[in-house]
Parts: C-alpha cells; sequence; structure tokens
C-alpha cells in the first residue's frame, strides 16, 4: 500500500523531469523557474476546482492551458536573451510568482497553502500520464522538430545558418515545456492534496535540470531512470535520506567528469535496442 | 515624508546595497573574466562564513588573523572547485551550460551539507566591534554594512589596476576572449584560470566572514547570495563595477519599496523590475554585448 | 553498460517485493508499541527538532527501563520534515499507513501542522505536537472572533497555551506590570505561528483599550528589517513585538538597536535560549512568555536528568519532548491498547497530567489543555532572569 504512495510520488515527479527534458535536455534552454509552473498549475487546478467549482477535468484542462499561454507570454520577451540571462530571469519568475502567491492570500491561502483538495489523481492517472508524455516527447525527439531542437543545443549559430527559425522553435519547446510542467503540478494538487507557495524553489527547479543531466541529454528513458533513482531514493534508505541531496551532488560530479553522456549515454530503452543488445552478447 | 527618515532610509538601502555589492565583486570576477555564471560561489560564501566561525571561536579570537585566513581559506576552496569540477569539464571541451549546471551542484552540495551537519545549532561570531553603529548625526549606518561596501569599493579600484596592468590580469583577459590563443602564446592557461579563481574565492571568504558576523552563520546563506548574483548580471556582463553599482541600487531599492509597499508586495515589484531591465537591456547597466557564450 | 541497466532495473524489483512482502498488520498485539514521530531535523529551526528529539528518547527510555507499557517496550519511529510542510504530510502518511503507530508525536511548527491537521482527521491517528496556531486543533477558527466556540479536529491536540492565549499573556503584563500603552509589530506573514500571535496581541491589546501603532511585516528569507524598524523607530511606541523565530528575532533586535530603538523589546517563547547567545546583549529589557523558568526550583530534576544523558542543557523543545511524549504513553495505558482510536480517546479524557510545564487538563472542546500558567522572563543584558513564575493575564 505504501510503495504504491511512493510510486505516485515519484512518477509525480518524473513529469516535472520529462517536462525540462524537452525544453534543457533537447533544447539546451536552462530555466530556473520551471518551479512557477508547477505552482501555477496546481494553484490554477486547486483554486478552479475548489473556489469555483469547476469540475476536476476542467480544472485540469485550464491548468494545462493556462501553463501553455503563461509559457507563451513568458516566452515571446525573454527567449531572445543569452543562456545564463535566460536562466535568471526564470528565477526572477518563480520568485516574483512565489511573492504573488504569498501576498494573494484570499485567492490562494497565503502562506497557509490550500487544502482540502479530494483525492483525484490516483496511480493510473499517473502511469498513464507518463506513458502519454513519453510517448509525445519520444516522438517529438525523433522528428524533425527534435533533431531541430538538438541542432539549437548543440549550435544556435549554425542552426540558424541551416534554416532553422531558433526563435521561433524555442517558443514551441517552452509552450509545451511549460504545459506538461503545469500538467505535473495540477496532478500534484489532486494526489498530495496539499500546495503552498513555497512548493517549488528555485532548488528544486534546479533539481530537475540536474536530474536530466545525470539521466543523459539524449535518452529519455536514461532521464525517467534517474528519475525514478532520485525521488525514492529517500523511501528506501531512509536512515541516509537527509544526505539525499549531497549524495545527488556528488554523483553528479562524478557522473559529468566520468561519464558524460549521462546514465545511460543516450541509449533508449527500446525493444528493438533490447533485442540488438541480446544479440549482441 | 520627514526628510529626517527618508535620508535614514536611504542609508540603510545603500549600506545594504554595500552587501550585495560585496557579493556581486566575488561572482563578478568569474563573471566577467570567464564569461560563466558560477554558482558555486555562493558555497564558497557559505563554507567562509563556517570557517571563519570555527577559526574565531576555538583557535583565535582576532578579527584580523580569523579574517585575513577565512579569506585564504575560501580562495583554496574556490580553487579546488575549479581543479576537481571545473577543469576536467573543461578540458573536455564541454558547453559552458555543463560548467553552469555544476557550478549549481556544488552550491547545493554545500548547502545541505551543512544543513545536515551543522544545521542545528546556532553559530554567532564573537563580539568583535561592541558598538556596530555608527551616528552620523541623526542618522546611524552599520559599520559592518559599511566595512563590506568599502571592501567593495577597494577591490574595485585594486582589480581594475591587477586586470589592466599587471601581467596576470593581462593574462586573464586574454584567457577569457579565447581560450585557445593565449596557450599558443606561452601563457600556462589552467594556472591562469586557478589565479582567477583564487582571487574570487578571496572574495567570497571575505563575503562570507562578514555575512557571518552581521547577521548569523547558517547553511542557507548562500541563498542570499542571489541577490549579489542579480546585481553582478543586471550590471552586465564585462564591468565590475556595473555589478557594485547594481547592487548598491538594488538595496536601495529594496529598502525604499518595503518602507512603502511593504515586505509582500516588495519582491513582486523589484524582480518583475529586474525582468523589465535584462529585456530591455541585455548587456546591463554597464555593459557591451558579449557574443553568445553561454 | 547495459547490463549495469538491466542489473538496476532488477534490484528495483527485488525490493519492491521484498517490502511489499513485509507490509505490517493493522493493530499489533505483541512486539514493540510504535509512537511515531517527524521533527524538523534539519533546515532552519533544525536545533528545535533535534531538542524534542532528545526529550522524547529520554523519555522512552524511562519508561522502558520500567518496564514499558503493558508489558511491552516502546520504539520511537522518526522522520525528518526539514522545515517543509508537504514533507510533514508525507512523513504523517508513512507513520499513520505503513509503520501503523498509535499515534503521532508532530513537528512544533504551526504551517507544517496545519498541513497535517485535516490529512489526520481523515487517516485517523492522533496527532499531539505543540504547534500553537489555534487552527490545528479547532480547525474554523476565526481571528476576529476568537472566542465563539468551534468544534475540535478530533485527531489533534495541542499541549500548550496557543498563540492568542500566549500573546495574552505577554500583552497582558506589558499594559498591567510594565504600564505600557503603545505597540508596534514585527513578524513574519509566511510563517502561521508568528502571524497569529501577532494577531492575538492585536486583539488583547485593542480589547484592553490601548493601541497598536504598527504592524510590519517581513519575507521568509529576509535578515535585515531595518526599512520597517525605521518607521517603527519614528513611531515611538512603547513596546515592539517580535515574535519569529530565533534568527529573526536576534537579528531584529541587534539591527533595531543599532538604528537607536528604544522601544521594550516583547517577545515570544522563541525567545528563551539560545537566544541570549544569538542576540546577546542586544536584547537587553525584553520581556516574554515561556512554558517554564529555567531556575523553577520544581523542574530542576528535570534538567539534571538530561544533563547527565547529552551533556547539555536542555532547551525549550527538549521539555516538549519529555512531555508530549509521556501525554502519549499514558493515554496508551489508560486505553489499555494500541488502537488509534482507543487512544484519542483517551486522550481526549486526559485529566491532571502532570507535565513540567505544569498540570494538564484537556479541554475536549478545544483539544488544547485549560487554565495553563506561563512564566515571563526578562533579558538583563543578555542573562535571562525570571520576572514571573506564573503569570495568568487579566481578561479583557
Amino acid at each position: 500500500m505504501f510503495y504504491l504512495k511512493v510510486l505516485e510520488i515519484t512518477s509525480l515527479y518524473t513529469i516535472l523531469v520529462l517536462g525540462v527534458y524537452l525544453m534543457t535536455g533537447l533544447t539546451g534552454l536552462f530555466s530556473l523557474g520551471q518551479g512557477a509552473f508547477v505552482s501555477i498549475g496546481a494553484y490554477t487546478a486547486a483554486i478552479a476546482y475548489m473556489n469555483f467549482g469547476a469540475p476536476f477535468p476542467l480544472a485540469l484542462a485550464l491548468a494545462v492551458i493556462i501553463g501553455a499561454i503563461l509559457g507563451f507570454l513568458v516566452g515571446i520577451p525573454t527567449l531572445r536573451l543569452r543562456r545564463d540571462y535566460f536562466l535568471l530571469v526564470t528565477f526572477c519568475l518563480s520568485e516574483m510568482v512565489r511573492a504573488a502567491l504569498l501576498y494573494l492570500s484570499q485567492l490562494t491561502g497565503g502562506a497557509l497553502g490550500m487544502a482540502g483538495m479530494p483525492k483525484r489523481v490516483g496511480l493510473p492517472l499517473i502511469l498513464g500520464s507518463i506513458v502519454v508524455i513519453t510517448f509525445i516527447t519520444y516522438s517529438l525527439k525523433r522528428s524533425r522538430f527534435g533533431r531541430d531542437c538538438i541542432a539549437i543545443r548543440d549550435d544556435e549559430l549554425a542552426a540558424s545558418m541551416m534554416g532553422i527559425n531558433v526563435y521561433a522553435h524555442k517558443i514551441k519547446v517552452f509552450m509545451i515545456s511549460s504545459a506538461i510542467t503545469a500538467y505535473g503540478g495540477a496532478l500534484y494538487a489532486f494526489n498530495i492534496l496539499f500546495i503552498e507557495p513555497n512548493l517549488f524553489n528555485w532548488l528544486e527547479s534546479a533539481k530537475l535540470i540536474i536530474i536530466t543531466f545525470v539521466g543523459g541529454l539524449n535518452s529519455i528513458a536514461g532521464v525517467i531512470i534517474a528519475s525514478t533513482i532520485y525521488y525514492s531514493f529517500g523511501e528506501f534508505f531512509r536512515f541516509i535520506d537527509v544526505w539525499r541531496d549531497v549524495l545527488l551532488a556528488v554523483v553528479v560530479v562524478l557522473v559529468f567528469i566520468f561519464r558524460p553522456g549521462g546514465l545511460l549515454q543516450g541509449l533508449e530503452l527500446l525493444p528493438s535496442k533490447l533485442r540488438a543488445m541480446r544479440r549482441g552478447r | 515624508m520627514n526628510w529626517n527618515i527618508l535620508l535614514q532610509q536611504i542609508l540603510n538601502g545603500i549600506s545594504l546595497g554595500g552587501v550585495y555589492a560585496l557579493m556581486a565583486v566575488g561572482f563578478g570576477l568569474i563573471f566577467n573574466v570567464l564569461k560563466f555564471s558560477n554558482f558555486s560561489h555562493g558555497g564558497v560564501v557559505t563554507l567562509s562564513a563556517y570557517i571563519g566561525f570555527f577559526l574565531s571561536q576555538h583557535l583565535l579570537p582576532s578579527f584580523l588573523v580569523t579574517f585575513l585566513l577565512t579569506a585564504v581559506a575560501g580562495g583554496l576552496a574556490a580553487v579546488t572547485i575549479e581543479r576537481l569540477v571545473f577543469r576536467p569539464i573543461r578540458r573536455k571541451g564541454y558547453p559552458v551550460s555543463m560548467l553552469i549546471v555544476n557550478s549549481i551542484t556544488v552550491a547545493m552540495l554545500v548547502q545541505q551539507f551543512f544543513a545536515v551537519t551543522l544545521g542545528s545549532d546556532y553559530y554567532t561570531y564573537p563580539v568583535f566591534i561592541k558598538e556596530t553603529a555608527l551616528h552620523m548625526g541623526n542618522l546611524t549606518v552599520s559599520k559592518i554594512y559599511l566595512l563590506m561596501l568599502g571592501i567593495s569599493a577597494v577591490v574595485l579600484g585594486g582589480l581594475s589596476y591587477v586586470i589592466r596592468k599587471t601581467k596576470i590580469g593581462i593574462a586573464i583577459r586574454a584567457v577569457s576572449s579565447d581560450i585557445s590563443t593565449p596557450s599558443l602564446m606561452g601563457v600556462n592557461v589552467d594556472f591562469v584560470i586557478s589565479v582567477a579563481f583564487f582571487f574570487s574565492g578571496v572574495l567570497g571568504g571575505i563575503t562570507g566572514y562578514l555575512l557571518g558576523m552581521a547577521f548569523t552563520v547558517d547553511p542557507f546563506i548562500g541563498s542570499m547570495i542571489l541577490k549579489g548574483i542579480i546585481a553582478s548580471i543586471i550590471g552586465g556582463m564585462g564591468s565590475i563595477l556595473g555589478g557594485v553599482i547594481a547592487g548598491l541600487l538594488l538595496g536601495a531599492a529594496e529598502s525604499l519599496l518595503i518602507a512603502e509597499i511593504g515586505a509582500a508586495l516588495t519582491p513582486i515589484v523589484i524582480y518583475g523590475a529586474i525582468i523589465v531591465l535584462l529585456l530591455i537591456r541585455p548587456q546591463g547597466i554597464a555593459g557591451k554585448i558579449a557574443e553568445v557564450k553561454a | 553498460m547495459k547490463r549495469t541497466v538491466l542489473l538496476l532495473l532488477a534490484l528495483a524489483l527485488i525490493l519492491g517485493s521484498v517490502s511489499l512482502i513485509s507490509a505490517t498488520p493493522q493493530v499489533e498485539e505483541a512486539g514493540p508499541i510504535k509512537v511515531g514521530m517527524y521533527a524538523d531535523l534539519s533546515a532552519g529551526t533544525a536545533q528545535w527538532g533535534t531538542d524534542a528529539e532528545k526529550g522524547a528518547r529520554l523519555r522512552i527510555k524511562e519508561v522502558n527501563e520500567k518496564g514499558g507499557i503493558m508489558g511491552r517496550q516502546v520504539e520511537l519511529v522518526l522522520y525528518d520534515c526539514k522545515l517543509s510542510p508537504t514533507e510533514a504530510v508525507k512523513a504523517y502518511s508513512r507513520l499513520a499507513t505503513q509503520d501503523k503507530v498509535a499515534a503521532v508525536y508532530g513537528s512544533l511548527i504551526s504551517n507544517s501542522a496545519l498541513a497535517v491537521s485535516p490529512v489526520a482527521a481523515q487517516s485517523k491517528v492522533p496527532v499531539v505536537a505543540r504547534a500553537m496556531d489555534e487552527r490545528a486543533t479547532t480547525p474554523g477558527f476565526d481571528p476576529d472572533n476568537p472566542d465563539a466556540p468551534i468544534d475540535p479536529n478530533p485527531y489533534f491536540f495541542l499541549l500548550q497555551p496557543s498563540c492568542f492565549q500566549q500573546a495574552a499573556v505577554i500583552a497582558g503584563y506589558a499594559i498591567d506590570e510594565l504600564g505600557m500603552s503603545t505597540f508596534a509589530m514585527l513578524y513574519n506573514k509566511g510563517n502561521a505561528y508568528a502571524e497569529y500571535l501577532a494577531k492575538g496581541f492585536s486583539y488583547y491589546v485593542t480589547k484592553r483599550g490601548k493601541k497598536i501603532v504598527g504592524t510590519f511585516e517581513f519575507q521568509s528569507g529576509d535578515v535585515d528589517y531595518k526599512a520597517q524598524l525605521t518607521k517603527i523607530k519614528a513611531l515611538k511606541a512603547d513596546g515592539l513585538f517580535i515574535p519569529n523565530y530565533v534568527t529573526q528575532n536576534a537579528n531584529a533586535v541587534k539591527q533595531a538597536r543599532e538604528l537607536g530603538l528604544t522601544a521594550t523589546f516583547l517577545g515570544n517563547n522563541s525567545w528563551y535560549k539560545p537566544m541570549d547567545e544569538v542576540a546577546g546583549a542586544a536584547a537587553d529589557g525584553a520581556y516574554f512568555p515561556n512554558n517554564i523558568a529555567f531556575d523553577d526550583p520544581s523542574i530542576q530534576w528535570y534538567f539534571q536528568k538530561y544533563q547527565a544523558e547529552y551533556g547539555e542543557e536542555p532547551r525549550l523543545h527538549s521539555f516538549s519532548g519529555w512531555d508530549d511524549v509521556g501525554f502519549i504513553l499514558e493515554a496508551i495505558k489508560k486505553a489499555g491498547s494500541t488502537d488509534p482510536d482507543k487512544v484519542r480517546d483517551a486522550m481526549e479524557g486526559t485529566r491532571k497530567f502532570e507535565g513540567i510545564i505544569g498540570t494538564i487538563n484537556i479541554d475536549p472542546k478545544t483539544h488544547r489543555p485549560v487554565g495553563l500558567p506561563m512564566s515571563v522572563l526578562y533579558f538583563e543584558g543578555d542573562q535571562i532572569g525570571t520576572a514571573d513564575l506564573k503569570y495568568i493575564p487579566k481578561k479583557p
């Protein structure tokens, strides 16, 4: 019973990691502000349901839509900036959202957060979502769209000279990522049943990026595995759970130095590839 | 509004800005010279705050000695990080984004390490300065904040000189604009980069020590540095002076806003303004547009 | 490499199955009695969490040495909730559903208690915590109408006076014993404990016909309050109420002194040690309410016991650990069972439980103790002294 709960929580976070994977792993956009989208998705869904009586599916859909719209609005002015400026601007954004959530306490409950959401999100929905999102991400990655992403990540100048509209492409990616992240936030609200403005600060957003790197920039499977290990770690190794983040940091640095392709070096765990593996040995 | 109060608030703001400016200078050295955002600076600051505390509490309660020792310790810490983490990545020719991610990782490592090991105790520096306030007529300002501001100014001047006039400074500048050519001309690139990190770490050590003195030592002091990093970046790439000015302005704006609209709305306004500033003028207050390195 | 991946997956599968197999039954009739605890062992208030843990373990050790409860030894199941309400909720859920504890000793942080409170009502494993915000025990509490009767959360208990009650202690003392009439407040709006203390303070002061001349907030991460303090100085209030956590109170006090503020500082029970070390002489002249007075001769036995075990003096929450776990164990004994519902009923009916902080009679209507006096302590230089051992404020 309890381990199902662990799987639920781990999978929720994995959805968030997948959202970040699309923009950071594939396209090289670094954002310290994805936490803002988690919160926005969570609060949108929660407020729509609790304060305005919207039916649950509508609340979820609203979260996704608002996530995408905000991704668009935020992306338009900021995606022209160079990487570390974009990183900084997204950080400022996440702080703004946090302060706004604290301030609008009439609507959001302020520092005490919102509670009382019914548990409408269970393992089937979460796992189903992961499957769908993984499928979408994988298809994107293999398509022209994904190749353009990778081109942008590796060398923006060259990519634009190849005819890719870098700016427009980045906006599309950011919108999709933000929508996924907001969706994850909405699922969180109706699974953990408690949300507060400090839910996802810049450090948590940074961890999403770090896990993406550990999993490997070219490997969705690697990212999923890395995310699963990290977020379920504490439940299995309780006595050293306090050291979890220190261990993550050490592992990450080691991976970077010795295994910079990530855990799986760009492998994808596909049936065809697994068959090839067996034949190869 | 009462002029006296307004003046005091401005003074509060500028002196707080001195804290940010000091953080900006330490961060800015690497940012401006090596063109990457070294978030591990926050980790160096935190580490130094603890080192400074233990030195002054258990070794020798002398301000000057422990202060200098901590500064050196900060420098060594930064060099160690550079050697262990950044150099291998740099050597393999990876994009700068990898460096940024790892710098964040190091910052997280330091913060969480201290949170787990020493987080449950309150550490206060011994009282070196009995009267921490400086009174100028009706106005007061904290001596420690002034010290931070003063050091920022001195470092600024000193760094400008070093970077422009000394051999090592010229070498640093050469390395910052092109990492391969200087080695062809006989410059030991690794050594130069280590020197830059050492300087930055010394500044981090000073920052950590003074922050520990002004407030208390806790693992999250490094997060405060984010404001300093913001100041450095809005100050503009290529200009440490810009970072200092931005730090002062940030402090002043924050204080005045808190006094006027309260602490709840202030972050919204400040961060919003920063975003707008970066959008309108991405080169910051004083910077030049540099090519996309990161 | 590819083999490693498969190995990892296999490992995960094995771990998963092992844990599923070792699932525990609902109420155990034999084996150790499990008492759950979640506390903040890392992050900003880690010292309080570890103090509470030490007190708790000391109590359990003593009980176990005397043969345990109902012939069974007592075991503490502890999780770190890292000053995060989300982690607190996860920890409580785990204790209630996985570890199947008889009762939970919860974190004293009000924000976390408010998150856990509704979950406790659903999971039906009782929680005892020192969280002072009224809404943890009585969720419908209205700060503008604090005396209106409301239903308690059946599964949450508080073992000390609540925010409004503690604020009344210090406000009453300031008005009647120190003769003050005008007050300003500086508090962390993001902290439910600080906010409700401020609300309680303001309510009492206003009801007594005195004035709150200014209310100032700051954000959770802020360390510099000079902007707010400069305005407070201009208001020339008699008293400045600063009811936050240790480092925030200390920073506020040091900066206030720097600015030349002459108002008397009034605090909350977070002003107890180690505030004397952290704030030092800047806290001189401050008054604050506290659950115990450390020079109270009737509690010295605990100081000695704690000192003998841990080699240091007990701080405030070390007392909490001892009392609250004792309360839980007493309830289990009275119920004669580890069934959480029976334990809960026993808790609600607890009268005359002798804790270090006083005799605890649980009011079944609020799940808080009734008629529990507090001490008022003060700072002289950087030393803490007792102003009044048992102070009960005048009713407004």
